[in-house]
């Protein structure tokens, strides 16, 4: 069922919170997917997807697909339901070897997975750089000037005094 | 355990920051990059540039060769403290840099940084940096510099925009990011520890208010792991 998302309110005691990174997430995937399953709500004020609300508007959606939980319910039941709701979800834990092969091939296949909120995946054979014997450049010189005349080259000290090359 | 910290190539540094560093950005003026080894496996660099303003160093009246600025610390899971690790490639930054005088760095307050880190090793917090204005585009923000044609930052698809386009893109303004200094000298420490601020607090930096245009709702800045693959 879609309503118009001003006659909802998103839960004042929603005990949590959802990070600009979430928010940005959660609209790119509204985005990129539509909303596939509705936010749960009671008596206007929403129980669960205060998250996907919140993007739905930076968005500039005016609707939004709601489910009602029973109107009886009473406000503890609501609570209950609002947190139960976050804790099955967070309980979950990810195949990380999965996880990142999946990651990969859609990263092959061009899509952003940073827009679906995940980090570029760590590779499985992660690169093991070693310690190299090159020259830093130095912040505490300026780029060396070569008088096109004499060839003389020379750059200016921190005093703004001439130091030789 | 063993931990070395040596300087490491452009490719390991790009490839640290851009899978351990929250902003997946390499800065592109001129760096120095040390890498960091525990164990003899990389994990990680540390990042030091001249930053994106060149008057970095004019508030302690410094010129552009005197100061620097540590732009990233792009670490993965590590054994040592991240302020055993900093300290060490400051002590390296100075054997090879004898000229700087002072370090700057700034922690985001959009990300709940406060700057913890800097706080472990002593650096003197001396209030927030100037605000910045936020363009919401694609299901991101992005900060203004990365609108210009040129420049440090510039995102070519947001730049190629037309002016009335960009004009129609929601916009948030964001408090400055905490800015932290490290003295380099005894003299220099004299000279800014009088600009030294009590530290910001957790709650502060995650207080990062603003004030958002072109978009309905209130905008929060608190942690949580959802959707990050963690």
């Amino acid at each position: 069922m879609k309503i118009s998302i001003t006659e909802l309110s998103l839960d004042p005691k929603n005990a949590r919170k959802h990070s600009q990174r979430n928010l940005d997430a959660i609209a790119a995937s509204l985005e990129k997917f539509g909303q596939r399953k509705p936010i749960v709500v009671h008596r206007g004020v929403v129980l669960a997807g205060n998250g996907t609300l919140e993007a739905a508007k930076t968005l500039g959606w005016t609707e939004i697909d709601v489910a009602e939980v029973p109107d009886d319910w009473d406000d503890e039941t609501a609570k209950a339901y609002a947190l139960a709701d976050n804790r099955t979800a967070e309980l979950a834990e990810w195949d990380e070897s999965e996880l990142a092969k999946q990651l990969l091939e859609l990263q092959d296949a061009d899509w952003d997975i940073t827009e679906l909120g995940f980090e570029v995946p760590k590779l499985l054979d992660e690169p093991n750089f070693q310690p190299e014997d090159i020259e830093q450049p130095r912040l505490d010189q300026r780029a060396p000037i070569m008088c096109p005349q004499c060839s003389f080259e020379w750059r200016v000290g921190a005093k703004g005094e001439i130091e030789p090359v | 355990m063993s931990l070395v910290i040596a300087p490491c190539s452009h490719e390991a540094a790009k490839y640290a920051v851009m899978n351990w560093h929250y902003s997946q950005q390499m800065p592109i003026s001129k760096l120095i990059n040390f890498g960091v080894w525990e164990d003899e496996k990389f994990i990680g660099a540390v990042i030091y540039g001249r930053g994106a303003s060149p008057e970095l160093g004019a508030p302690y009246g410094l010129t552009q060769i005197e100061c620097c600025e540590l732009v990233r610390v792009a670490l993965t899971q590590h054994k040592a403290s991240v302020s055993q690790i900093v300290s060490l490639t400051i002590k390296k930054l100075k054997e090879t840099n004898p000229g700087l005088r002072l370090i700057v760095s700034f922690a985001d307050p959009e990300q709940n940084h406060t700057g913890t880190i800097y706080q472990a090793m002593n650096w003197i917090y001396c209030g927030t940096s100037a605000t910045s204005k936020e363009y919401y585009y694609k299901g991101k923000w992005f900060h203004s510099r990365m609108l210009r044609p040129t420049g440090f930052g510039t995102i070519p698809e947001i730049a190629r925009l037309t002016k009335e386009q960009q004009k129609q893109l929601p916009t948030r303004e964001n408090r400055g990011k905490f800015r932290y200094i490290y003295p380099l000298d005894k003299p220099m420490r004299r000279k800014v520890e009088k600009m030294r601020l009590p530290y910001p607090s957790a709650v502060e930096g995650s207080e990062a208010s603003r004030n958002t245009s072109g978009i309905e709702g209130q905008v929060q800045s608190l942690p949580t792991a959802l959707l990050n693959g963690k």
